[in-house]
């Protein structure tokens, strides 16, 4: 390794052990210098690298400065979207993958669930329920309970990459609500709320094979709903 | 100095632009190896200086899109987007979470199982074929041990795309990319024949699977890959829950 990447190593470590947070002010250059024992050219392609990696943003100019942006999942979804638009990856393809890394999710929720985790879980399924009426609202609902439902599962690589894949879920979404009107959406919506219901009931039962497959089926309808009523078949990078 | 404490210092303009570029690329507008016009022509095109043009190269170069080469023959070039860039950043955002090694190993299994059910969900006999053909290079190297670390590299994204998912497939890469730096660490650190047995099951592992998605037994297919990918995962975790951050950084 040259002696720029071992440099940046070292720095990157810090943030990934969270001595230097969000936002927080890199330390003096000659501070780094010291402790790092490099030349100066050396520290400033470390921290060009870092920037590449957008973990550090420079600011140049008189109110300029170093500063950490520690690594988010919003991020990485990001680059994530890049590659699959580049790949031209389809809205059906992406629902597919959803149902690959959120079917697992769920069985193992059902086999290790606790009573905490049950009770959150009713309460978001309550204000779905609360919701109905409102599709607008409860589509966003709908996916704050997907969110939850991974969280519980406790695998933190599985949760990254569901959540990579619902940010772009999300957009599509989005697109199909807007394309849509509320008598062909709403009832869809609606649906949708109350097979969350059930899959809590699976999952309160400990019945991890039809939990799984309630949810792999769920995942497939609404992927049918949302191609069906929008012409946007092709994934599109959300930062656009 | 409210200002200095704001992350988000990216002009609008910039970001536009970034976007409009992005957009050509993925789209395949502008193709990987293209230059882009010149400065001054896209400081015309876009209406802009040549600060926020640059400010919007620097954006793509961190997505690892474009490339900046300074000098005569220099200029913006396009890069692929081959996911190496998601890959390493989302390294590092697990790393961060505090990750342990095993939930890593125990992410790829179910990603792989679904795979797998996928593959046998397929009438088209060409995914197994795929995975048959793979297979046959096993043999003949399974005393090579970073040669059978590579090998099993491709197996594994090759049981992946077998499934048909794009998406899936790049995310499974993102994960590869890290057990392929432990694997590499745990050759190293281990005396050479180490993992000849290992291989050896592994290899006999590979057949089976695709024998029985052959056969068509799909649920047996993926119960039979899930006991492999335990075993690896114990063969190459055991029982320390390693932080990531030890393995990558």
């Amino acid at each position: 390794m040259k002696a720029a990447d071992v440099a940046a190593a070292a720095l990157r470590r810090k943030i990934i052990l969270g001595e230097l947070g969000e936002g927080a002010s890199f330390p003096r250059e000659s501070e780094l210098l010291a402790e790092l024992g490099v030349s100066k050219p050396t520290l400033r392609q470390a921290i060009r690298i870092l920037e590449s990696e957008s973990l550090v943003t420079v600011r140049r100019g008189a109110h300029g400065g170093i500063h950490v942006s520690v690594p988010r999942v919003e991020t990485a979804a990001g680059y994530a979207a890049t590659v699959l638009a580049y790949r031209q990856a389809s809205t059906a393809d992406l629902f597919e993958a959803a149902a690959a890394l959120e079917g697992p999710c769920i069985a193992m929720l059902a086999r290790s669930r606790t009573a905490d985790q049950l009770r959150r879980l009713r309460e978001a399924v309550q204000a779905e329920a609360a919701s109905i009426d409102d599709p607008q609202r409860l589509v966003l609902l709908e996916s704050d309970f997907h969110r939850l439902l991974i969280e519980c599962a406790g695998n933190s690589t599985l949760r990254v990459l569901c959540e990579m894949v619902r940010v772009v879920i999300d957009e599509a979404t989005s697109r199909y609500m807007s394309a849509t009107r509320r008598s062909e959406h709403g009832p869809a919506v609606a649906a949708g709320a109350r097979t969350h219901r059930r899959v809590v009931d699976l999952i309160d039962r400990r019945d991890a094979a039809a939990a799984e497959t309630l949810w792999r089926k769920h995942i497939r309808e609404t992927a049918a709903q949302v191609r069906g009523g929008s012409a946007a078949e092709q994934v599109v990078d959300i930062r656009g | 100095m409210a200002r200095s404490s704001s992350v988000v210092t990216v002009p609008k303009a910039s970001a536009l632009i970034a976007a409009d570029l992005r957009r050509r690329i993925v789209s395949g507008d502008l193709e990987p190896g293209q230059t882009l016009p010149s400065e001054t022509t896209l400081m015309a095109e876009f209406g802009v200086s040549r600060p926020t043009l640059r400010e919007a190269f620097r954006v793509l170069e961190a997505e690892s899109i474009l490339t900046v080469v300074r000098g005569p023959r220099g200029g913006a070039r396009v890069l692929e987007p081959d996911g190496s860039m998601a890959a390493r950043y989302t390294g590092t955002l697990l790393q961060y979470q505090g990750t342990p090694l095993s939930d890593v190993y125990r992410a790829r299994t179910e990603l792989e199982v679904s795979a797998v059910g996928m593959i046998a969900g397929i009438r088209a006999k060409a995914p197994v074929r795929t995975l048959e053909e793979l297979v046959r290079h096993g043999d003949a190297i399974i005393d090579d041990e970073r040669a059978f670390a590579d090998y099993s590299l491709r197996f594994h994204i090759g049981v992946v795309e077998s499934g048909g998912s794009t998406t899936l497939a790049v995310l499974g890469r993102m994960l590869f990319d890290i057990l392929d730096t432990h694997n590499a660490q745990f050759i190293a650190s281990h005396p050479p024949g180490f993992e000849r047995a290992a291989n050896k099951r592994a290899q006999a592992a590979y057949r089976k699977l695709v024998k029985l998605l052959q056969n068509g037994e799909g649920t047996a297919a993926q119960r039979h890959w899930r006991r492999h990918l335990e075993a690896v995962e114990k063969f190459m975790v055991g029982r320390s829950d390693t932080p990531l951050v030890e393995v990558l950084s």
